[in-house]
């Protein structure tokens, strides 16, 4: 039961002032612009706008400087101020086969068309430390130098290739309404669309988690990276006002196809099956989490046991969402006084015939006082 | 008014929402010449769906900020926009670029507006795959067992 | 395209306007009876500025709105579509949102009336008047209402029955009145006692 207790205004006031002395520093310092947090925090921006479910640079970086760097609490500024926009309309599903690609690697197969694109990446650095951040100044890494190929060949679909063999499960569009989890609640059994909203917005580190999970063996799929592409694509807005679709503009978007362990009822059948990730911005892991989770979450489609919390559909999806976790967890702190002198009480009661019987100490409190 | 070609504007529309800032430059020309808002730039989001597999059914990846904005000529012609972001003014000026692109100064506004715009895009985008052909790699295998 | 010669202005300042009309609604329906202006709005065609306040404030994607045969043209079409983003469904039983006039009032059945569950998933009515008062007093009593108020809108007798006929508390209908640049709320809460016939 919740009371409600009042008071505490000045102390609240002082409480925000503190906050924001502290998001401030020292003041000696010049003030981090909001334009440097976008063009220098890219990834931690990214993240904002995946798992806050809005894509828009700028807001995400103001509520990054506004969290302080708590990008849980950024992503929650910007969900907030998410629902108080007007949609006007869904796009058409985004053609990332077209994407004007800054990365494209794939695992499964060495020489492919296009080729591997390894872009901006962590991987193959040596995780040291790099003093000549530390130090005043640009570092002194001269750009990227061009002596390869000055422009990209086409990069078809890697899992399309084995498609056309026949020995990849087929994505179907049977044209169905998307549902959307924003306006209905979810209800279980979910849809794949459904789920593959929920996790587009979930939390990294939580998909993360659940997809190392199943290759620690709770819910094995032998999974493997079919494709990874980052890059730019435009993206197009179907508006009854207009009787043709409009270009409004680029996003940057990851996406991550596994090639998962294979299916068929009869060994001349056998599939490899897929599992699909989508996230905004530059995303590599959030959605090589997410398509593992996707994979998982199929099992009772394949007709798998389902063993591991990966593959636990309510599970997942109800406890996916930081904002969510976030706001419960932190509901704790709330003044819970009445309800907890309620207990205080009762383990009192519970434990007097036993003090009674065998002569124990007095309560606490009273040996105190 | 011409028939207006469909693919012609839904190209020209693609090269406005993209330029952001890069339309300001136009802005004395193109508010030059008598306009109502039919409606004023407003701020509001598109429900971006991806597809399962990139290629199959539907889903919802989540949303995002664009602004839109409607106006009509003296001679009835009406521009739209809708640019990605919340820029006010960027999505004024493209509606306006719009309906005058409509209109029978519709060569010489592709000429000195879109096609200009066009070939920075066109420049920046190829800068940017050059950069990204750089990181091209060729893995070797190497065969376990041998030697 | 072809919609675009239909389409005209809307509110000046959407944001402001939309939030005094939503404020002024909310207050019509827990002060039931009482008139409240709105702010200044263009007409469009036969809708007056106060059904099209309501309309440019209350309809959105979400909102399936029913329009009677008087309002349903191409400029109101457009321009609904064009402001609001809201379908235009051909049957009342699809509707979150009906606009009427007072020759409609012969008939309000098919308008979904919500469930004893979602008493909220009902149709609201936007009822179009010549004015807001002169008519037959009608005592109204219920929440927001200390006692009686005496209220005169002109409405035809007919519509009274219509109204116990589509209502089962907690099912049933909301209206709002409006006439030029003023609303008046009904909520289904609001009780209304047979037209009080002056002792001649």
């Amino acid at each position: 039961m919740y009371v409600a207790v009042k008071g505490g205004e000045q102390a609240i006031d002082n409480a925000h002032r503190l906050l924001a002395k502290k998001r401030r520093g020292d003041t000696d310092r010049p003030a981090l612009e909001v334009a440097q947090i976008r063009q220098q925090l890219p990834l931690a921006v990214a993240r904002v706008m995946s798992e806050g479910s809005l894509y828009d640079e700028e807001l995400a970086a103001l509520a990054i400087k506004q969290a302080a760097g708590d990008l849980m609490e950024a992503i929650f500024l910007l969900r907030a101020y998410r629902t108080t926009l007007p949609r006007f309309a869904a796009s058409v599903p985004l053609d990332t086969g077209r994407m004007q690609l800054s990365r494209r690697i794939s695992a499964t197969f060495k020489d492919l068309p296009g080729g591997q694109l390894l872009g901006p990446t962590f991987d193959y650095t040596h995780r040291l430390l790099d003093f000549a951040l530390l130090a005043e100044g640009e570092p002194a890494d001269a750009p990227p130098e061009s002596n390869a190929p000055a422009s990209l060949e086409p990069c078809p679909r890697v899992l399309e290739m084995l498609g056309r063999e026949g020995l990849m499960t087929p994505e179907r569009d049977e044209g169905a309404p998307v549902p959307d989890m924003t306006r209905e609640p979810l209800e279980f059994p979910a849809s794949r669309a459904q789920r593959l909203q929920a996790l587009a917005r979930g939390d990294e580190g939580f998909l993360l988690a659940l997809g190392y999970s199943t290759q620690r063996g709770y819910g094995r799929n032998h999974p493997f990276a079919g494709e990874i592409r980052i890059g730019v694509v435009e993206v197009w807005l179907e508006t009854p006002e207009l009787d043709f679709a409009v270009p409004l503009g680029d996003i940057e978007v990851t996406e991550c196809e596994m090639i998962n362990q294979f299916v068929g009822h009869t060994p001349d059948q056998a599939q490899f099956t897929r599992g699909y990730g989508l996230a905004f911005g530059y995303a590599e892991r959030k959605a090589m989490g997410m398509a593992l989770v996707d994979r998982a979450l199929r099992a009772e489609e394949y007709g798998e046991e389902v063993q591991g919390p990966a593959q636990q559909e309510e599970f997942v999806l109800m406890h996916c969402d930081n904002v969510e976790a976030g706001g419960f967890v932190s509901h704790l702190k709330l003044p819970h006084y009445v309800d907890f002198q309620a207990e205080l009480e009762l383990i009192r009661k519970l434990r007097q015939p036993a003090q009674t019987e065998q002569a124990e100490p007095a309560p606490l409190e009273e040996n105190r006082a | 008014m011409n028939a207006i070609d469909t693919a012609a504007r839904q190209h020209w529309m693609g090269v406005l929402a993209r330029a952001g800032a890069a339309l300001g430059a136009h802005e004395a020309r193109l508010k030059d010449t008598a306009y109502q808002m039919i409606r004023s730039p407003e701020i509001g989001m598109t429900l971006v769906r991806g597809r399962m597999g990139g290629t199959g059914a539907a889903f919802n990846l989540g949303e995002m900020t664009v602004t839109r904005c409607v106006v009509r000529l003296a001679d009835g012609r009406t521009g739209y926009s809708y640019v990605a972001g919340r820029d006010k003014r960027h999505a004024e000026l493209a509606a306006l670029a719009d309906a005058h692109l409509q209109g029978r100064d519709q060569r010489h506004w592709q000429e000195t507006l879109i096609e200009p715009l066009a070939r920075e895009q066109a420049t920046r985008r190829a800068a940017h795959a050059a950069e990204i052909a750089s990181t091209r790699v060729e893995f070797v295998t190497l065969v376990r067992g041998e030697n | 395209m072809s919609d675009a010669p239909y389409l005209q202005p809307a509110f000046e300042r959407p944001a402001e306007a939309a939030q005094q009309t939503f404020r002024a609604a909310l207050r019509a329906l827990a002060e039931p009876g009482l008139a409240r202006p709105l702010p200044p709005t263009p007409t469009l065609e036969r809708l007056a500025p106060a059904t099209y306040a309501l309309c440019l404030s209350l309809l959105d994607a979400d909102t399936p709105v029913w329009l009677a045969p008087a309002f349903d043209t191409p400029v109101v079409r457009a321009n609904l579509s064009f402001h609001c983003g809201c379908p235009v469904v051909e049957r009342r039983e699809q509707a979150a949102f009906a606009v009427l006039d007072a020759g409609d009032l012969a008939d309000l059945s098919g308008f979904p009336l919500g469930s004893e569950r979602y008493p909220d998933q009902s149709c609201t009515l936007l009822v179009q008047l010549e004015r807001l008062d002169g008519g037959e007093p009608v005592a109204w009593q219920g929440p927001g209402i200390a006692g009686q108020r005496q209220v005169d809108l002109p409405l035809p007798g007919h519509f009274w029955k219509q109204r116990d006929l589509n209502g089962d508390f907690p099912r049933g209908l909301d209206v709002f009145f409006t006439a030029g640049q003023a609303l008046l709320g009904l909520p289904r809460s609001t009780r209304c006692l047979a037209p009080i016939r002056e002792a001649s």
